[in-house]
This record gives C-alpha cells, sequence and structure tokens, in this order.
C-alpha cells in the first residue's frame, strides 16, 4: 500500500516539476517574439483493479500544448500583411510629399521667379542687368527640375536597393521556412499526432509573420505538420521542403526599374511584379507606379511644356542685335536632341523611330510614356502606358507616323524608319525631361525679347530688318505664358500642371497615412487577440508558479507521509 | 479575458508614442505658423495656396510694372511741358517777328533765339530716362530720336515705329511712352512745304523741327522752294539683301506731265469757227490703242474756249481721266493723267483742222514721254545709305532724269533735283514684276510726288489782251520790281508789242543787264503775265509796284503785289506752331489719362493683393489659439500616458510573493 502511494506521489511530484518547468519556460520566453505560452496537459493515470474497485494511480504528463488559435494567427499574419502594404506605401509617398511642397525644393517659387525676371526684362529690354537676372533664373529653374528629378531618382535608387534587400529577405524567410518543415516532420515522426514540437511551430509562425511584413502569403497546411507558401496571387513560395527564391531583375525597357522574379530550385525564372499583392514590397511597387513614375513624368511635362511654349515663341523673336532667336531651352525633343526611346531587344534590325516634341501640338503632352507597336500590315499601334487605352497610327509617307483615331498624338512627333512587324518601342516623352531641359542661351544679348514686327500706312505688317533693343513685344508675349492655359490640352497654367502634382501626391500620401491609421488599428487589435489567447501573463504565471510549488509540496508531503506510514511499520514490527 | 504582459507593456509605449506623435505635429505647426505642414495634411487647401500665392506675385509683378511705367511717364510729361514753354516762346518771338515795321537786322536778332529754342527742342525730343533709353524712339531706344541729316537738310526722326508697353494687370497694358514722330514730327500743317506725299498719300504733315527751322530761314529772308519727293514708309534704315536670287528692279521717272505740246499759237481775231462744213477733227492715241476721234465743231473768240471745248470732247470720250488739255497753255497741250506708265500718246490727224494748231508735221505722230529709269538692286546692302548710293550710281543714268535718292533717316527717298511745281519723281513696278523693293522699302505702284510752288512771283489775274503801249495816253506804262534783297528795276513798256510773246520778250529784255537780273524773271510762256523769282535766300521775293500807265490794269495786278514775303511764312509757322502745341497738349492728355489709369489699377491690384492674402491666410495661416490650447491638451495626455505606464509596470503579483 506504502508503495502505491509512494508511486502516486512520484507521479505528482514528476508532473507538478514538468508543470513548473513549462511555467518557468513560459516566464523565460515573456519577451519572445511570437512565442505562445504553454501548458501541461494532465491526466489520470490508468486506475488499478484492486477487487473492491478502482484505485487511481496518480498523474501522468499527457501533451505538452501551446495556447493557439488558427483563425487569429491567419488574421494576425494578413494583418501583417496589409499594414506592411500601406505603411511602406505612407512612408514612401510622404517623402515625395515632402519633397514637393518644399519651398527649397518645390517648383511654384522657381516657375514665378523666372517669370517675374521675365517680366523685368520686359519692362527694360535694352538692361543687360536685367536679361543676366532672366539668364539667372533660368539656370535656376532648370536646375530646380533638374534636383527635383534627381530626389525622385535617389528614391528610386533606394527602392531598388530595398526592392534587392526584400527580395533577399523573403528568399531567406522561405528558406527558413523549409527548414523548420523539415524538422518539425522530423520531430513529429518521433511523436504522435497530438504531440507537437511548439517551438518548432512557433519559430515556423513567426517567421511567416516576418514573410507578411514583406510580401502577403498564403498558408496551406501539408503532410507531417508540414505547410505549402504561396506569395501574392499564388505563386510557389514554399512547397513543404523546397523553397523558391526571390530576385530582381532589371526591366525590359527600362534598367531604372525592377521587375520581382521568382526561381526555382532549378533555375526557371518568371516575372511576377505584377502579381506581388500585400506587404512592403507590394507597397513599394504601388508607390513607384502611383505616385513616384508619375509625379517624375508630371514633372517632366510641366518642364517640357514650359521649354517648347518658351522655345516656340523666342524662335520667332529676335534678340538685341537683330538676330532672330535661338532655343531657348535645350534638352530631349528639341533642336537635335531626341526623345529617348526603349527598344525592345528582338526587334528587327534596322528599324528605328525618332520622337521629338511637336511644337505645334505641345498642349496635349502627356505625362504617360507609350509603347509603339508594329504589327502585320503594317499597322502601328501607341499604347498610354499609364491606362493601356490606344491610339492608331498610320505612316503620311516617308517613315512620318500619324495619328488617325484619336487623331491627336500626346505633343510629340513620331519618324521611323524600317519598322517590320513584331517591332515594339517604349517611347518616354516626360520621364526624363525635367533632368535633361536646360538653358542653351548663355549670351544676355540673345534674350529675343524684339518682335521687329511694325505696320506700314497700309496696315501692312512686316519684319523689321536689324536690331530693335526697345521693342519688348516678344518679351510681352513669352511674359503672358504665365497665364496662358498651355497645358494638359490647353486647360492649365505651368503652375497649374505643377499643382496637379502637389495635389496628385497630397492625395495620395493624405489616404495612404489614412489607410496606414485604419490597418495599424487592425493589426493592433490581431495583436491584442493574439496575445490575448498566446501571449504571457506574468501574474497569471506566478500564480500557476505558486498553485504548482504547493502541488508539489503537497506531494511531497505525500512522499514523506508514506516514509512515516513505512517507518510506523517497521517501528511495529522491531 | 487575459492580457500578455509584453502586450500590455506595449500598448503603453503605444499610447505615449501617440502622444508624442501629435505633439510633435502640433509643434512644428507652432513653429512654422502654418495649418498645413505638407500637402497631404490637406491636398486641397495646398493646391488652393499655390495658386494664391501664385496669384499674389503675379499682381506684385504688375505693381513693379506700374512703378516703372509712372516713372517713365512722369519724364515723358515733364519733357512735353519743356516742349509747350519752347512753342509758347516761339510763338511770341513770331508775332514780334510779324511787325511789319522790323528790319532784316533785327529778325536776324529774332533768329538766334529761335535758333536756340530749335535745339532746345531737339533736346526735349532726345530726353533719356535712366536707363539711358531715348524715350521717343520707341523700340530703338538707343538711337536718339531726332538727328540733324546734312542730305536732307532738316532733323529727321530715326527712332523706331512700335511703342514699347508694358502689362499691369492681366489683360491691361499700358504703353509707356509716345513716339517721337507721333509727338514731333507727323504734325498738321498748312504750309505749302508741308506738302508732301508719303507712299503717295498727300498727308501735308511737318515736323515742328522744320517748322522752326523754316522760321529761322525765313528770318534771315531764306525760302527755299522744296522739290518733289517720294518716300516710302517702312523702317529700312538697316538695308536689305537683294543678291541673287533676289535681285530686284524698279522704274523711275521723273516727268509724270508727258505733255505733247503744239508749234503754233493760235490767233483768235477774228474767231475760229469750227462749225458746219469747217469741223476740225484729230485722233488721240494712247499706248498705241484705238483712236479715238475728237471733233470740233464751235466758234472759238479765245484760246480758253476752245481748250474748254477740247478738254469737254475728250471728258465725253473714253480717254476722259486719261488725257486732257492743259487749261492755259499756249501752244496747246496735250497732257496724260494716268500714273501708269504709258509709252506714248499720239495724235493724228484724220480729216482737216490740225494744221491750225500745228505746223506741218506738228503734232501729228507720237508725242515724246519721259522714259523710265530702270534700277536694278543684285547685292546685299548693310544699311540704307548702301542702297541710296547703289540707286544713285552713275551707271543707273539717274541724273539723267534729274532724280536722286537719298536717306531720310529710317527709308529712302527718290527727289527731284529739279524744285518747284515742275519737278516730280514717280515709282513703278516693272511689268511683270522683279522682286521686291517697292513691297520692302514701303511704295505702292505709281506713286508721283510733285514740287509746289511756293508763290515766289507774282501772277496777273487777266490773260493779255493789250499789246500797245504806244500812242496809249498813259503812255509809257511803267514799273517797277523789286526783290526783298533791295534789288530793282523800273521797266518802261511804250511800243505796239502786237502779241503776248513780243510783250513778254521786251519785259524781258529790260531785265536783262539791270540789277535784277538772274534774281527775277517773266515767264516766257506764261499767259497771264507771271514774273518769277529765281534765286533763293534773302532775295527769294518779287513785288510789283505802279509806276506809270496801264500794264497793271491790263494785266490784273495790284500795285505793291508781293510774291513771297516774311508775313506770309510767318503765319504759316504761328498756325503750325499752333498745331504743334495742340499735338503736345494731347500727348500730354493722354500721358495723364495713362498716369490716372496706373493709379487705378494700382489700387485694384492693392486691393487684390490684400483680399487674395486674407484668403490665403484663412488656408494656410495656423490659428494660434486653437493650437495651443490644442498643445496643452496633447501634453496632458501624454502625461496620463506616462503616469498609466508607471503604474501599470508596478503592479506585478511577484511583489507580492
Amino acid at each position: 500500500m506504502a508503495s502505491g502511494m509512494l508511486g502516486t506521489a512520484i507521479t505528482g511530484l514528476q508532473a507538478f516539476q514538468r508543470s513548473l518547468e513549462t511555467t518557468s519556460h513560459n516566464i523565460s520566453n515573456v519577451n519572445t517574439e511570437g512565442y505562445s505560452r504553454q501548458r501541461v496537459d494532465l491526466a489520470t493515470k490508468d486506475e488499478q483493479m484492486i477487487g473492491v474497485g478502482y484505485l487511481g494511480t496518480g498523474v501522468n504528463v499527457v501533451n505538452i500544448t501551446r495556447s493557439y488559435d488558427q483563425f487569429i494567427t491567419t488574421q494576425l499574419r494578413s494583418s501583417t500583411a496589409a499594414f506592411g502594404d500601406v505603411d511602406k506605401y505612407s512612408e514612401l509617398a510622404s517623402q515625395v510629399d515632402d519633397i514637393v511642397a518644399d519651398p527649397s525644393v518645390g517648383m511654384e517659387p522657381a516657375i514665378k521667379n523666372f517669370f517675374n525676371a521675365v517680366n523685368d526684362a520686359t519692362d527694360d529690354p535694352t538692361s543687360i542687368p536685367a536679361r543676366q537676372v532672366l539668364l539667372s533664373e533660368t539656370e535656376i529653374l532648370s536646375s530646380r527640375f533638374d534636383t527635383m528629378n534627381s530626389r525622385f531618382g535617389e528614391i528610386r535608387d533606394q527602392i531598388n536597393t530595398d526592392m534587392v534587400v526584400m527580395a533577399d529577405e523573403i528568399t531567406s524567410f522561405a528558406k527558413e521556412i523549409a527548414n523548420l518543415n523539415v524538422q518539425i516532420a522530423t520531430a513529429q515522426g518521433q511523436a504522435n499526432a497530438e504531440q507537437q514540437p511548439n517551438d518548432l511551430l512557433d519559430k515556423r509562425d513567426t517567421a511567416l509573420n516576418q514573410l507578411a511584413e514583406l510580401v502577403d502569403i498564403s498558408v496551406v497546411p501539408s503532410n507531417s505538420n508540414m505547410i505549402n507558401v504561396f506569395m501574392g496571387k499564388g505563386q510557389i513560395l514554399v512547397l513543404d521542403t523546397n523553397a523558391n527564391a526571390v530576385i530582381t531583375k532589371p526591366t525590359k525597357f527600362d534598367p531604372s526599374k525592377l521587375d520581382v522574379l521568382i526561381r526555382t530550385p532549378s533555375g526557371t525564372e518568371g516575372i511576377v511584379t505584377n502579381q506581388v499583392t500585400g506587404g512592403a514590397l507590394a507597397g513599394t511597387l504601388r508607390f513607384r507606379d502611383e505616385v513616384l513614375d508619375p509625379a517624375q513624368q508630371k514633372l517632366g511635362s510641366v518642364a517640357a511644356s514650359i521649354a517648347m511654349e518658351f522655345n516656340n515663341i523666342h524662335e520667332t523673336g529676335y534678340d538685341l542685335d537683330g538676330v532672330s532667336g535661338d532655343l531657348f531651352f535645350k534638352g530631349q525633343g528639341m533642336g537635335t536632341e531626341v526623345i529617348p526611346v526603349a527598344v525592345s531587344t528582338t526587334n528587327s534590325t534596322g528599324s528605328s523611330i525618332t520622337v521629338m516634341f511637336d511644337k505645334n501640338n505641345i498642349k496635349n503632352i502627356d505625362s504617360s510614356d507609350y509603347m509603339l507597336e508594329v504589327s502585320n500590315g503594317p499597322s502601328y499601334k501607341l499604347t498610354r502606358v499609364s491606362d493601356n487605352s490606344f491610339i492608331t497610327l498610320t505612316d503620311s509617307g516617308g517613315g512620318t507616323l500619324v495619328a488617325t483615331d484619336p487623331a491627336t498624338l500626346p505633343g510629340i512627333t513620331i519618324n521611323s524608319t524600317g519598322l517590320t512587324a513584331g517591332d515594339s518601342f517604349l517611347i518616354r516623352p516626360t520621364f526624363t525631361a525635367a533632368s535633361t531641359i536646360e538653358q542653351n542661351i548663355t549670351d544676355t544679348r540673345k534674350v529675343a525679347l524684339a518682335t521687329n514686327k511694325a505696320l506700314d500706312s497700309n496696315g501692312v505688317e512686316y519684319d523689321v530688318k536689324g536690331p530693335m533693343p526697345g521693342d519688348n513685344r516678344n518679351g510681352l508675349l513669352l511674359a503672358g505664358l504665365e497665364s496662358t492655359q498651355s497645358m494638359l490640352g490647353g486647360t492649365a497654367t505651368f503652375q497649374g500642371g505643377y499643382g496637379l502634382i502637389v495635389s496628385e501626391v497630397g492625395v495620395l500620401t493624405s489616404s495612404a497615412k489614412i489607410a496606414t491609421a485604419a490597418q495599424e488599428t487592425l493589426l493592433n487589435n490581431a495583436k491584442d487577440a493574439w496575445g490575448n489567447v498566446s501571449g504571457v501573463n506574468l501574474d497569471e504565471e506566478a500564480a500557476k508558479l505558486i498553485q504548482f510549488q504547493q502541488s508539489y509540496q503537497a506531494a511531497a508531503q505525500m512522499i514523506s507521509v508514506s516514509n512515516v506510514l513505512f517507518d510506523s511499520l517497521l517501528g511495529a514490527v522491531n | 479575458m487575459r492580457i500578455s504582459t509584453s502586450w500590455a507593456q506595449q500598448l503603453g509605449v503605444n499610447a505615449m508614442n501617440a502622444q508624442q506623435v501629435k505633439m510633435s505635429k502640433t509643434q512644428m505647426q507652432l513653429s512654422a505658423g502654418l495649418t498645413n505642414l505638407t500637402p497631404s495634411d490637406d491636398p486641397a487647401a495646398a493646391v488652393k495656396a499655390l495658386s494664391l500665392q501664385e496669384s499674389i506675385d503675379k499682381t506684385t509683378q504688375y505693381q513693379e510694372n506700374i512703378e516703372v511705367t509712372r516713372a517713365r511717364l512722369s519724364i515723358e510729361e515733364g519733357g512735353l511741358q519743356t516742349a509747350e514753354n519752347v512753342i509758347f516762346r516761339a510763338k511770341e518771338l513770331t508775332v514780334q517777328a510779324l511787325n511789319s515795321t522790323l528790319t532784316l537786322q533785327d529778325r536776324e536778332a529774332i533768329k538766334s533765339e529761335i535758333d536756340q529754342l530749335l535745339q532746345e527742342m531737339v533736346g526735349v525730343a532726345n530726353t533719356k530716362n535712366a536707363n539711358g533709353e531715348y524715350i521717343f524712339s520707341g523700340d530703338l531706344s538707343t538711337t536718339p530720336a531726332v538727328a540733324w541729316d546734312a542730305e536732307v537738310g532738316s532733323y529727321v526722326y530715326q527712332g523706331g515705329v512700335n511703342q514699347r508697353v508694358l502689362d499691369i494687370a492681366p489683360e491691361r497694358r499700358v504703353a509707356d511712352g509716345d513716339l517721337g514722330s507721333n509727338i514731333f514730327s507727323n504734325i498738321t500743317s498748312v504750309s505749302q512745304e508741308a506738302n508732301t506725299t508719303v507712299n503717295g498719300v498727300e498727308i501735308n504733315q511737318r515736323s515742328v523741327f522744320d517748322t522752326l527751322q523754316s522760321l529761322s530761314k525765313a528770318l534771315s529772308a531764306q525760302y527755299e522752294v522744296p522739290e518733289a519727293v517720294i518716300s516710302g514708309d517702312r523702317f529700312m534704315r538697316l538695308g536689305a539683301d537683294y543678291s541673287a536670287p533676289s535681285t530686284t528692279t524698279f522704274d523711275l521717272i521723273s516727268d509724270v506731265g508727258r505733255t505733247l505740246t503744239g508749234t503754233n499759237t493760235l490767233s483768235f481775231s477774228p474767231a475760229l469757227d469750227y462749225s458746219g462744213v469747217n469741223n476740225a477733227d484729230f485722233n488721240l492715241v494712247v499706248d498705241g490703242g484705238a483712236a479715238v476721234p475728237i471733233v470740233l465743231d464751235g466758234t472759238y473768240s479765245s484760246q480758253q474756249e476752245l481748250l474748254a471745248d477740247i478738254n469737254e470732247k475728250i471728258s465725253l470720250s473714253p480717254l476722259s481721266g486719261v488725257i486732257e488739255v492743259d487749261a492755259t497753255a499756249d501752244p496747246i497741250q496735250f497732257k496724260t493723267l494716268s500714273t501708269e506708265i504709258s509709252p506714248t500718246l499720239q495724235i493724228t490727224a484724220t480729216g482737216n483742222g490740225l494744221t491750225d494748231f500745228s505746223a506741218a508735221a506738228g503734232l501729228v505722230g507720237v508725242g515724246q514721254i519721259a522714259s523710265p529709269v530702270t534700277v536694278t538692286l543684285n547685292a546685299e546692302y548693310a544699311n540704307l545709305d548702301a542702297v541710296v548710293s547703289a540707286i544713285n550710281d552713275p551707271s543707273n543714268g539717274l541724273a539723267a532724269i534729274g532724280i536722286e535718292a537719298r536717306s531720310n533717316g529710317n527709308n529712302i527717298e527718290f527727289v527731284s533735283t529739279t524744285k518747284g511745281k515742275e519737278s516730280s519723281v514717280s515709282i513703278y513696278d516693272e511689268d511683270p514684276v522683279n522682286g521686291s523693293f517697292l513691297t520692302d522699302f514701303g511704295f505702292s505702284t505709281g506713286v508721283t510726288g510733285k514740287g509746289v510752288d511756293l508763290g515766289g512771283g507774282v501772277i496777273g489775274t487777266k490773260v493779255s489782251e493789250v499789246f500797245n503801249y504806244s500812242a496809249s495816253t498813259s503812255s509809257p506804262a511803267s514799273f517797277e520790281l523789286n526783290d526783298e534783297a533791295g534789288n530793282k528795276q523800273i521797266i518802261t513798256l511804250d511800243a505796239d508789242y502786237g502779241s503776248h510773246d513780243k510783250l513778254i520778250e521786251a519785259i524781258q529784255n529790260q531785265i536783262n543787264g539791270s540789277a535784277i537780273e538772274g534774281k527775277i524773271e517773266v515767264d516766257p510762256s506764261a499767259n497771264p503775265i507771271t514774273f518769277k523769282s529765281i534765286s533763293s535766300g534773302t532775295s527769294a521775293a518779287v513785288q510789283i509796284n505802279q509806276v506809270s500807265g496801264d500794264f497793271l490794269k491790263d494785266n490784273g495786278f495790284t500795285s505793291g503785289d508781293t510774291g513771297r514775303v516774311f508775313s506770309k511764312t510767318g503765319n504759316d509757322v504761328l498756325a503750325d506752331l499752333d498745331t504743334a502745341l495742340d499735338n503736345f497738349l494731347r500727348v500730354r492728355t493722354t500721358v495723364g489719362a495713362r498716369m490716372r489709369a496706373l493709379d487705378d489699377q494700382e489700387n485694384q491690384n492693392e486691393k487684390f493683393i490684400v483680399d487674395i492674402q486674407t484668403t490665403l491666410s484663412n488656408v494656410q495661416d495656423l490659428d494660434y489659439a486653437e493650437a495651443i490650447s490644442r498643445f496643452n491638451l496633447e501634453q496632458t495626455a501624454l502625461e496620463a500616458a506616462q503616469q498609466a505606464y508607471s503604474r501599470v509596470q508596478n503592479l506585478s503579483l511577484f511583489n507580492f510573493l
């Protein structure tokens, strides 16, 4: 009898020791990220038939489980992905937001000062200092355009670095998860299905969560407690013990932009840029497509509009020496410089296009990139990349492509040679315009403020030969450009065109900030819920500690009692 | 419900973070004084603020333009005031000089002051502004508005042809001055010297400088007969490029009269009788066209009657407006009226009659008309002087037809080398048109300039009919001819001269060898009798005085008739100075109106700026009271969060074990 009691007490001692150890484990991991508190599941030992009935034989540790809720964990993961997306987007958009409004970088003061200088030079067309101020303001204007453009470029460099890092991180998380899958499957093989390697599972959940910060994932259970992980719109990342790699590569047409690819262990690569959803990676890609590229292109369109409209009038005027006006601004699409065109590597040999700004149609300049595709016929299609609307073109002779439907090209002219079906070109009228456009005139006397026009007694206008130093009429026309609605198809001034960038960036940033706040609340709710289920509460653990300590002491007391009983029995014998 | 310890701690940290973010934003708002720090704070307000700021900046620029314009107009107004004072003084002096008791020496004294006034007027016209620009030179603001042109012999306007304007508001522009040509040059004149044409249009304008200059010359008794001039009306100071393939040609003709003159003087005693069977008829042929018959069928008792009837017949024929007969000339003289180059005027006999007008071959045949001289320009000419010397090149032969080209500052003038009413200059484009000279220089084809007669002579009012002064009771008939320099000669007529020609011959014979020889002559062909001054300068005037007899009465002179004396010039100058004064006043009025408009616009702009600034302030400026109370609230909230955190951290069951 005493041995039965002793045995029972020992099972208690062992069980409570496990419980104390688990509590100790919980307390130790109170600050471990992703750690789920664990609990020792106790059950009575098999009872023993002793004739009069079944006698209990103590307690058994049947399992050590973690507090885990599948739904809450999934919730947390998707909230993490959603928050990672908007948070990254908002963080990057705020940078652009700060740039466009910054008085020391923003274009508004530069454009204004430039036109004020035009006005002052027009007031005093013979004044060399006033002309010098105009040239200086022109330099400031073009360097402002350049500065803002390079700020955008710096952000693009930064997100490219980010994307490379994120791709590496995703790859390493995928590897880690695949490794954990291996370990978990191995561990699982040593136990029954109920008994799980809690800490490994926590580690895997943590890895999944960290992965979800970068990209939205879906998790599908597999054999042996392993999982399969799919990213974005179903691209395989982890399949049991195999992990794919995520890499980045320059895009086909623009080396300054990166595509996201998935590479299988066998080396097959596939572009998944457009399939990425959720997480910081998607936030970055969305920022690039929605904020950064449009802002840079719109900035380019403002620069190109100012330069072209100014050139158009300046070229019809005459300078201080009576020489007809030169280009005031130079840059892509003007004079001899062409608009950058990215050529597909699969194009036929000898095919090329030359794209220039159309001085007669500059008000229709559009900020989007355009894709020119040649099909059989030959027929030509110009697709507006930002919304995939397209313009049908026809060769009007000599390779000059003109628009037929709709009948207007977006402020550019296209000349082609040797186009054959299958050729494609990416035309980027505005993307780099802000950086390439700069002042062309450096000699103050070459500013063409005069029109050299006069009326004779019959009211017939004629051109006056020679310098007309006091003539400011071309200057008046140039100054008038400030108020002319010469952008967006003739509906906005230059300032209005720039204001559009500010408002669009502002609206996008503002809505991103609101979305971030909302997602943060949802994430916090999910974390709260997860903490409620899985988190360690020290007070609770302290109470458990007391409880198990007391139980242990009680069980030990049982040994002492059984010893006394044994001693009593021995004493009775002696 | 249970709380994870680490999460509970995180919650406290989150609460403090949130409060600190809010406080930091309020703090930045306070330090910037702006409600919105980045466009994303309020995109609509950000764009609105941009466009409001742009409006303010633009209007501020307009205010600067107004300042500049006002300063320039003030200078102009000062100049105009000086010019008016010059005119006032010149008028006083002119009135003084018109006093008939003044001697030539007295007038010389006045002349020297007039010369000073002329210089002062030139000084006004060449006023500069603060930037050193000539304010009356329009868009050629680095060139003096007027300069002495030795070739033309007067001050010529050489400024630009457009006035500069400045923006003072959207869609509102104001000229910051006036063209010197409109102020000083194009002044309507009553003077005969002003009888100039520009591009064929008679403008009767003269510059105030020319007015003062002619006054100055008249004061020293110099009267110059102007020559025929045609000038272009485009700004061509910097020449033109006619190098191949732009070679251009044009034609110049000096004699647009294109007359055909008979050889016989007709006698009307007895009267010519062409009535009935005596009809006289002849054909007129212009340019080898159809012969137009003219039939004379009346009885004519004088040359005038005959000529009037021929003109009447022509006006009823297809040649109406193409040909006329000179109303007084004797022998008969046909003229073409057309300004086209008609190389020939032909008169042919069809029956009888013509022999009366003409000797045997007389009018029958082709009349000689002045041939055009064709000028070819085929090089690049750097300036007007180069064009002028190319045209005047002897190889062109302009001297043969008495025309020369000269520059008048901004354009070219074709001038007759002869003076007076006989001079004429015409310009034509060749047919077919070759090159663009006429268009470039602002001529129209067929433009003709004619000289004027300054009246340097006295003309009788009657056609001579009395030729016999031998037996008359009043014989001899004698009269005195004077020039203004005091040269005089008494002409005595005491014979029967028999005809107009003989009478004139007798008079001329007496002039020859006298003190007035080379000064005064009797027109050998004019009827009524005309005495002309053939000199210039101090003696360019003719006065006829009665001595005895009826010569003056017979020929319609009045004793003391004077051609061209100072009073005429003086009165013309007085009238012209009044017109000039009116012109200055008119311009000054417009300057005043512009200054008022500037004030008006300045006030409007000022108010606009204030209004916009108010709106801008509402859009972007921070409400400090609200921001400070918010800041205090946030401070309290942060302190609360911090306290809550520290309290919660102290709550641990372990503390009680």
